[in-house]
């Protein structure tokens, strides 16, 4: 029998669909029947969403223009292998 | 670990041709998340954004080698992160990918009694929403600040796994370490930031 600790040391596991069918099983009965992983599993995913919002964020910039980038721009001109 | 998609092969090909579309298409896609993986390793925004600005310098001429057995975004990611340890180190600090999961307590240990059952139930979070303002910010941005306050090698973690770009073999492949290693530095990472949120959670509820 999985113990709360168990449940929540594989928490993650179980978010991010590493656990195998038979664990997986385990770990819904446990949560079906246990408040407290019930809950700690609800704050893990809702953790999990804000950090991967905060994470995917820093993807995209909106617009590329700035001093930086336009430095880069004079390197890719000068510095292409293929000129010509 | 995500091998390179013709999408890749093509873009590398352009960019070692010296299209100015396909170098901006890259580097929107990956400059910011680049700045904070450096930030999080060198501590400092400003070095950061040089570490990133020497690693396209860095992309861009050694694009012509680019044979594609990781995937671009893979490929770039690593040399930033070389990059930016090597500057670390200059200013006197080693970074290491390996440690920031091993040595330090999880925190859970405390919330269990010896039969590994809650001492104190979890407390039920109502209403978490990431643009809910607890303590005059967002709980987006409290998870923002708990990030930033994580050891690099988990914020590193974090922000490379939130990439879509990025396979879990790609984020091993890019720190260099085991995959055993990215999980329990991710699983560290993700409990630090809960643990974070519920003590701001808790003190809206006193
Ligand atoms: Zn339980």
């Amino acid at each position: 029998m999985l113990s709360c600790r168990g449940v929540a040391e594989r928490a993650n596991a179980m978010i991010d669909g590493d656990l195998g069918g038979w664990e997986a099983a385990t770990m819904r009965l446990h949560l079906l029947l246990c408040r407290g992983c019930a809950r700690f599993l609800r704050q893990m995913r809702a953790t999990q969403d804000m950090t991967e919002a905060v994470a995917s964020e820093a993807v995209t910039q909106p617009e590329a223009a700035d001093a930086r980038f336009d430095a880069l721009l004079s390197e890719l001109r000068n510095g292409k292998p293929s000129a010509g | 670990m995500a091998t390179s998609t013709p999408n890749d092969i093509e873009l590398a090909g352009r960019l070692a041709a010296g299209d100015r579309a396909a170098f901006e298409e890259l580097y929107r896609r990956h400059n910011r998340a680049m700045v904070r993986l450096a930030t999080a390793i060198v501590r400092s925004r400003d070095t950061a954004e040089d570490v990133a600005q020497d690693t396209w310098v860095a992309v861009l001429r050694n694009i012509g080698g680019f044979q594609g057995r990781s995937s671009l975004a893979a490929w770039i990611f690593t040399i930033l992160s070389n990059a930016a340890r090597s500057r670390a180190a200059r200013d006197g600090r080693m970074v290491s990918f390996d440690s920031g999961g091993d040595d330090a307590d999880d925190g859970l240990a405390s919330a269990f009694d010896g039969r590994g059952r809650w001492r104190d139930l979890p407390a039920l979070w109502d209403e978490v929403t990431p643009e809910r303002v607890v303590a005059g910010r967002s709980l987006l941005d409290h998870v923002n600040r708990a990030i930033e306050s994580l050891p690099p090698s988990q914020q590193a973690v974090l922000l490379l796994r939130g990439q879509k770009d990025l396979e879990p073999a790609d984020v091993c492949a890019t720190l260099g370490i085991s995959d055993g290693a990215m999980r329990v530095l991710l699983h560290r990472a993700r409990l630090a930031v809960r643990r974070k949120l519920d003590a701001v959670l808790a003190e809206c509820r006193l």
